[in-house]
């Protein structure tokens, strides 16, 4: 079977479209990161998060009353999974673990008789550790930019870097973005945590891997078709990659939706931002990652870019 | 095919490596399911039979995170401030406070050591503050003279053995409380990571770990004394909060020495943390009165001040801790809760119970201790001995006050308060009132020796069995079909080639297991999120070589050519695309905490073995397939 054989696809004729979606996209994405806003889970706030399991199913709504009155506002209910099983985070109280998972268990066993209430899993986060762990997220994040911003440089040269880092930022904001503005339409739970720290990171390593397997084409073909137009070049670039593109892509996919269908609660906001991750990375590779490069070599030269021991 | 002969020995010898880092993982597997269906006599005689081979697999198997087993996660934190605390003459002052409050409070937001945050407040406080005038009993090497950089120096030191001491002595107490492999690490300058695959009972481990063994004896007040206290305080509180008094301006006076309730016993997850959290639970009760949270019970022999429900006890620390309330407490008096609740209620209540500031004797005076049972009624206790000096003073204190209460206290509960029915020689004491694991685990915490310093939960995680089941189930189900699926899209779009590269699928995850196994790693959920990812992307370097391929064959070179062509050009974007994500690993791996480790090292190892089994062992049967056997491959 083939798809996109020989195709031929003008992407630098499209780059206005592109950019017009992007623009959009980004726009959204930031006013979403504004107002709704993330919401930062447990690592980085700090405070207690625990699942409940009991022996009947509890309303979410009353068992949130219920604690209300104990805690103070601001406990959140949700069902977990299936109708018995809670999860309530809270950031109020004394701060101490035990404290606090002692007082939810026995509030609601109080409240509900029969419901026998039992703490499955327990998150606790002090403050202090979550700004830590918030300072190691930040760092990751524009570490793994930063190395990559280098590791380009070295390879290709500072117009790709640079194209390649801007497709990148692209997609971590926009998938930022979506889950500020899905996060409270949806019934999974979608908090800014290590967890989708971690998704964050491997949606930039797989857009780093589709921009330079696209780069790594553009490269050779510039050796090639010396006497043509660098963005001709490039869209032939793009075309004759845009199989494998694809390929990757649908086959990622496919075990990233295995993953959020049926890797269960704890993996759905990983694998939830995965996805949107795949689809943007894989669409930042074509239509933003090379245009930047098509033209900043228009705009500031257009020396042959580095040969290499890759090129053979 | 020439030249392929030691692809052909490396690939089989991989194989067989792997093989055998996963053999000891299968045997538990196996062992588990048979014991599984044992009786629970049966399982037990099984495992004691075999013991040392159940051990031994065990410890060679794959590593399962606590998210996958169960279990519990906890950092600790050794509280610095308060070792300084510690460490200092009793002649501190305000100056010495403040410094120490404005330490703690830049502590939050500075990554610098505590000691030197220490010495820059205090200078800040009062300039030229000698150091020396409050550590000179701190160590030999501190004299009047010596500088502040040379006392700063001897903190730093004194904190540092502290940590290390304190994770000695936590490593006693989880061994002597009998978790099978757990793990304790030092983590940065003051914090221990302590896990403990399979616990089921966090609220014992917690007193276990933070438990300081300080160990008190005091006598209590009188009981009408303690009375009027009670009253006051439920009436100054009480009227307080109807007249809604502005306590905002009593609050920013110092606070009295001898404070409230559970001031040893405070477990809040931060020291820093805990003014704040205290501020939102006195604002949560702020319209509750004393008299509900406290049950005053009138006419008792002993110097209780009442009954405390036990989801209340958090909220009337908090009000006892507020200055202006402290301030109605005699300084001679502390307010304590009792550690086993009231009998004979049906809500669970602890008593809050007066007893002397003035500490008679402490637990260094202890030589012995060991779980026991009371002769008659046969209670589970903890019993001590102590040494000559403590016996001595023992034998004074108890002869002297025949007929009064005194009470026992560890880590700031009351554990027992007998009244003393004669004096006590020979120096031998028993902690009552204590449940049989209550007694263990008390004696657990005595041996290990006091922790030089109050440590903190600042992170707590725990697993319960049943869902880390699940985790597993779920992990190995988005596995399993993940990789199905991959198969058959393969084989459905390249034809044989595809079913080539699931061939090299099906090594490239049993060499990720090889891996993680070989190297001791552990399997984490969001690892086996990582392997089901690597799956996903592992084609891809299959796919650039097998589009590559196609290509070549498209411009009419032979089959031999092509997939000669294919594999040298496709090499240069793999190994970029590939190098880039593996330093992603690399950094989520230096960042990242825990499971999130756990995501990183599968996806390191799954670059790796992708790499392997794209550019060599597909090759090696591409190769056999067109010039072995001279198959017409094809390649969709």
């Amino acid at each position: 079977m083939r798809i996109f054989d020989n195709a031929q696809y003008d992407f630098w004729a499209k780059r206005r479209l592109g950019m017009t979606i992007s623009g959009v996209l980004l726009l959204v994405a930031i006013i979403s990161l504004i107002y709704p806003g993330l919401e930062a889970g447990i690592d980085f706030k700090g405070g207690t998060e625990i699942v409940v399991q009991t022996e009947q199913p509890l309303a979410p709504t009353e068992v949130r009353a219920a604690l209300d009155e104990q805690l103070g506002a601001g406990s959140e209910v949700k069902e977990y999974g299936s109708p018995t099983e809670l999860l309530i985070r809270t950031t109020s109280g004394s701060g101490d673990a035990s404290a606090i998972s002692q007082t939810i268990i026995g509030t609601i066993g109080a409240a509900f008789a029969g419901s026998n209430p039992e703490a499955i899993r327990t998150d606790a986060v002090g403050p202090r550790f979550a700004e830590d762990l918030q300072r190691g997220a930040l760092y990751a994040v524009f570490g793994s930019l930063f190395v990559i911003l280098l590791y380009i440089f070295i390879r290709f040269d500072w117009r790709y870097s640079l194209g390649a880092v801007a497709a990148l930022t692209h997609d971590v904001i926009i998938v930022l973005g979506l889950f500020a503005l899905v996060h409270d339409l949806t019934p999974v739970t979608l908090m800014l945590d290590q967890a989708i720290i971690a998704a964050l990171l491997t949606i930039v390593g797989y857009s780093i891997n589709d921009t330079v397997v696209v780069f790594d084409r553009i490269r050779e073909f510039t050796q090639l078709f010396k006497t043509e137009d660098f963005s001709t070049v490039a869209n032939r670039a793009i075309s004759s990659t845009l199989s494998r593109t694809i390929l990757t892509s649908v086959t990622t996919m496919l075990v990233v939706l295995i993953l959020f269908l049926f890797g269960g609660e704890v993996l759905r906001g990983f694998s939830l931002s995965l996805i949107l991750g795949i689809a943007v990375g894989t669409y930042s590779s074509i239509f933003v990652a090379s245009p930047i490069v098509i033209m900043l070599r228009e705009r500031y030269g257009t020396s042959v870019p580095k040969l290499s021991t890759a090129t053979r | 095919m020439q030249g392929n002969g030691f692809k052909i020995s490396a690939v089989l010898a991989f194989v067989l490596l792997s093989l055998y880092y996963l053999f000891p993982t299968v045997q538990r597997t196996l062992d588990e399911r048979e014991i599984a269906a044992m009786s629970e006599d049966e399982a037990t005689a099984y495992r004691e039979a075999n013991y040392d081979d159940l051990q031994a697999t065990r410890e060679r198997s794959l590593n399962l995170g606590l998210d996958l087993q169960g279990g519990m996660h906890v950092t600790l934190e050794v509280g610095a401030a308060a070792l300084i605390r510690e460490l200092a003459d009793d002649r501190t002052d305000e100056t010495f406070d403040e410094a120490l409050r404005i330490a703690q409070e830049q502590s939050l937001e500075s990554r610098d050591n505590f000691v030197d945050l220490f010495v820059a407040a205090i200078e800040d406080v009062r300039p030229n503050t000698r150091l020396a005038r409050y550590f000179r009993n701190a160590s030999d090497e501190i004299n009047a003279r010596s500088s502040n950089d040379e006392v700063a120096a001897v903190l730093k030191v004194e904190l540092e053995e502290a940590v290390t001491r304190a994770t000695q002595i936590v490593r006693q107490r989880v061994d002597r409380f009998g978790v099978t492999e757990p793990s304790i690490q030092k983590q940065g300058s003051n914090r221990i990571i302590v896990e403990m695959p399979g616990v089921t009972e966090p609220q014992r481990v917690r007193n276990l770990l933070r438990g300081t063994a300080k160990l008190e004896f005091r006598l209590m007040p009188d009981p009408g004394q303690v009375a009027q206290v009670a009253q006051s305080l439920v009436a100054y509180v009480d009227e307080g909060e109807e007249a809604e008094a502005d306590s905002a301006a009593t609050e920013t006076e110092a606070a009295p020495d001898s404070t409230a309730a559970g001031e040893d016993s405070t477990t809040a997850l931060d020291v820093a943390a805990l003014a704040e959290a205290e501020q939102e639970a006195e604002s949560a009760v702020r319209d509750r009165q004393l008299s509900e949270l406290l049950t005053i019970v009138p006419g008792q022999s002993v110097p209780y001040v009442g009954q405390v429900a036990v989801r209340d006890t958090a909220a009337v620390g908090a009000i006892l801790r507020r200055p202006d309330v402290a301030r109605l407490i005699p300084p001679t008096m502390d307010l304590l809760f009792s550690a086993r609740p009231v009998e004979g209620l049906e809500e669970e209540a602890y008593w809050l119970l007066a007893v002397n500031d003035r500490v008679e004797l402490e637990g260094d005076v202890v030589t012995d201790d060991g779980p026991d049972f009371a002769p008659f009624t046969n209670a589970p206790l903890v019993s001590l001995s102590m040494n000559t000096d403590g016996a001595t003073r023992w034998a004074q204190l108890t002869g002297a006050n025949i007929g009064r209460p005194v009470a026992i206290v560890l880590d700031g509960l009351v554990y027992t308060w007998p009244v003393i029915q004669s004096a006590i020689t020979g120096g031998r004491t028993s902690i009552e009132g204590v449940t049989r694991t209550e007694a263990e685990d008390i004696v657990t915490v005595l041996k290990s020796g006091a922790l030089p310093a109050p440590v903190q939960i600042v992170e707590e995680r725990t697993v319960g069995p049943s869902l880390g089941q699940q985790a597993v189930t779920a992990g190995t189900r988005s596995l399993i079909i993940g990789f199905l699926l991959v198969v058959v899209f393969m084989g459905f779009y390249y034809r044989t080639a595809g079913l080539v590269a699931g061939v090299a699928l099906v090594l490239n995850v049993l060499f990720i297991f090889g891996i993680l196994a070989g190297f001791g790693a552990t399997l984490t959920l969001p690892g086996m999120a990582g392997i089901v990812l690597t799956i996903g992307m592992a084609v891809d370097a299959n796919v650039l070589i097998f589009e590559r391929i196609r290509e070549e064959m498209a411009s009419g070179k032979t089959l031999k050519a092509a997939v000669q062509g294919g594999f040298e050009k496709a090499l240069s974007a793999i190994a970029d695309a590939n190098i880039t994500t593996f330093l992603i690993g690399v950094i989520l791996y230096s960042f990242g905490l825990g499971p999130i480790q756990g995501f990183a090292v599968t996806l390191m190892a799954g670059i790796v073995t992708s790499l392997f089994t794209a550019l060599v062992v597909t090759r090696l049967f591409l190769d056999y397939l067109v010039q072995g056997r001279g198959a017409n491959v094809a390649f969709g």
